[in-house]
């Protein structure tokens, strides 16, 4: 992948998933989760036929729909000292990213492109749903988590059924997931 | 006929299809069961009828789905039809204790997706399939409240990392099939293959969302999850253990799942045995279940698979009657505290003696469908180190202080009398047989162990 693409990637990236994280609308979060899975798409663009790298789009999309039609009027309070924490964590997660994925390239045969930004995006998601108190948070979280994956998994594996089936579990996830949160807010008013 | 077909589509298509006429209790409950009665007696009678199966799988084993299939032969089909019995089971007990709607066609899904997870090829997929088993099954465990779902998130983040992680080893471990892996790459493969399983069963020290889950959801549906979960990890581990040939000569392998199985006994016997809430308590004999099976993996140098297919039906059986007795004594409740057990022998005499049936199965006592497996891992465990086998002890000794706690508040004294009842309600046989079964298994255990050890080790002939 061309450097300049790979900095402008990696650039919007890092701005979406701060923005998501510091922001206190359901609707920003989701627009920003949607710019990500357009950015993945044009990651795994560059390995996959585009029919398969549709799929990804469009189940990314479909997802956000799906978070969107049932959490739209989800309202929560953003505290300082939380947004400076996250922020932190972006800056540190980027660090350690950057000085040690490119090493892991010995163990998986792929650009140590796609592991910074598959890894990056693997590790905010994971820290994110392990220590978010807000199930949203844990939701959309796991989300990312999963985007993380498919980035490092998509130049090793370009299986239909491998493709098919993260689809399916994504749009399944989103759909329980937010029917959970839905739920859970609606009990605890 | 295309065995995958009749074994794992099938199933879900006419599963789905039933929810039509859900509302139509009894004919959608009886579809179901006769269902499940057909395919698991269908399976054995067909396994009986090929005795001559050939190692090459032909177009009637095999099932082509986006370039990639799901093979059942002729030699699996014993196996299936008792995963379709053990799902028959619950779904009759679904007539008379658990009237969730989706419940029955929800439970038939889920086995068949755990079939597809034990049959597909590559296996390595089966992790994405059980996945989404879970993942659509939640709604099912969530059919009660929705005030904490801290439990539920917990689930989906374990589970989510463990298909990672397990894809991940997976991908590194594809070339040791027809290639030697280099020494860094097998132990970078290990430790993610060894924390994706841990986090799949809840192994220590991953095993938190186990009693956190059962704590806030349904718990008739929750023990059916984790009755066929555990099965198919370790049917999954079996299968990585029958394709790597440097997996079983790995010398830490075997010893580091006897230890982690020790250790989850352990851990579940001492969480047991000081929880006040039952739904935790149940939920760490679980966790115990969970790892006779793993120590049982771990004994395979010793007694090859015969332990982990004695421990196959004991668990299954301990897990239901388990579950059905918590359901009627406890969720009927306000309450989940063990206060709520107070005197239930006389008020649900039967309930009371199925949940004793049940904790005895996993305990391995006398008279109990888990004695014999008892006694094979405890003689393995002799064989094996000293340590492992003062965990399990240590662990069924807190089992059997849980039961005696259990038991204390079940004879507290209670203001009604134990009558014998004039008449008998019908879902009263079903327990009685259950419990009977139990028993039989506990004086007559080659009987029924003795053709599970035979399958069991044509499927993973090189174990």
């Amino acid at each position: 992948m061309n450097e300049v693409v790979f900095l402008i990637l990696i650039t919007v990236i890092i701005f979406s998933i701060t923005t998501l994280l510091i922001t206190d609308s359901v609707r920003i979060t989701l627009v920003f989760l949607g710019v990500l899975y357009l950015c993945s798409f044009f990651l795994v663009l560059q390995i996959w036929p585009l029919g398969l790298a549709a799929v990804h789009l469009l189940t990314g999309l479909l997802t956000v729909i799906i978070i969107n039609a049932f959490c739209s009027r989800l309202t929560w309070q953003s505290n300082p000292p939380r947004i400076v924490l996250d922020i932190l964590m972006v800056v540190f997660v980027g660090v350690i990213t950057f000085a040690f994925v490119p090493q892991l390239t010995s163990y998986f045969t792929e650009s140590s492109q796609y592991l910074i930004i598959g890894f990056f995006l693997f590790i905010i998601g994971l820290l994110q749903a392990g220590t978010s108190q807000d199930n949203f948070r844990v939701l959309v979280s796991l989300l990312i988590f999963s985007l993380g994956f498919q980035v490092i998994y998509a130049p090793l594996e370009g299986s239909a059924l491998v493709t098919a089936l993260i689809a399916l579990i994504q749009i399944v996830l989103a759909l329980v997931g937010s029917r959970l949160v839905i739920k859970n807010r609606e009990e605890n008013q | 006929m295309n065995l995958p077909f009749f074994w794992i589509i099938l199933p879900i298509i006419l599963s789905t299809v039933t929810l039509l006429i859900r509302k139509k209790t009894l004919l959608y409950r009886s579809v179901l069961t006769a269902l499940t009665f057909l395919l698991g007696m269908g399976a054995f009678i067909i396994a009986t009828q090929t005795p001559n199966a050939s190692n090459l799988i032909s177009s009637s084993e095999r099932f082509l789905v986006l370039g990639r299939s799901l093979n059942v032969t002729y030699t699996d089909l014993p196996l299936i039809g008792t995963i379709y019995l053990i799902a028959c089971i619950w779904i009759i007990s679904t007539f008379f204790y658990f009237p969730n709607e989706y419940f029955p066609a929800f439970c038939v899904a889920y086995t068949a997706f755990i079939i597809a997870s034990i049959s597909i090829d590559p296996f390595l997929y089966s992790v994405l399939i059980l996945f989404l088993a879970n993942t659509f099954f939640l709604p099912v465990l969530s059919s009660g409240t929705y005030k904490r779902i801290t439990g539920r998130m917990r689930f989906l983040v374990f589970q989510l990392l463990s298909v990672f992680l397990i894809l991940f080893a997976g991908w590194i471990l594809a070339g040791g099939e027809i290639a030697p892996v280099e020494e860094d790459q097998l132990f970078i493969s290990s430790v993610l293959l060894g924390c994706g399983i841990a986090l799949w069963l809840g192994v220590f020290p991953f095993h938190t969302w186990i009693p956190l889950l059962a704590e806030e959801v349904s718990f008739f549906p929750f023990g059916f999850m984790l009755t066929l979960m555990p099965v198919s990890g370790i049917f999954m581990l079996l299968k990585f253990l029958n394709s790597f040939a440097w997996l079983r000569e790995y010398s830490v392998f075997f010893p580091a799942l006897q230890y982690l199985g020790a250790v989850m006994i352990l851990l579940g016997g001492f969480g047991a045995f000081f929880q006040k809430n039952t739904a935790r308590m149940v939920a760490y004999v679980f966790i115990s279940g969970i790892g006779m099976l793993l120590c049982s993996v771990g004994f395979i140098p010793i007694v090859s698979t015969d332990l982990v297919s004695a421990w196959l039906i004991p668990i299954a059986i301990a897990f239901w009657s388990i579950s059905l007795a918590y359901h009627e004594l406890v969720s009927t409740k306000l309450g989940q505290t063990i206060e709520c057990l107070k005197g239930d022998l006389f008020n649900k005499p039967l309930h009371s003696i199925l949940l004793i049936s049940g904790l005895f199965s996993i305990i391995g006592l006398p008279f109990a469908s888990g004695f014999a497996p008892n006694i094979l891992i405890l003689h393995s465990a002799i064989e094996s180190k000293r340590s492992i086998l003062f965990a399990i002890l240590g662990g069924e000794v807190f089992l059997i202080l849980t039961c005696i706690r259990v038991m204390l508040r079940l004879t507290l004294p209670s203001e009604q009398k134990l009558v014998i009842p004039d008449k008998i309600n019908i879902d009263r046989i079903l327990v009685v047989l259950v419990i009977l079964l139990n028993i039989s298994m506990g004086i007559f255990p080659s009987v029924f162990f003795g053709p599970l050890f035979t399958t069991i080790s044509k499927i993973f002939p090189l174990i």
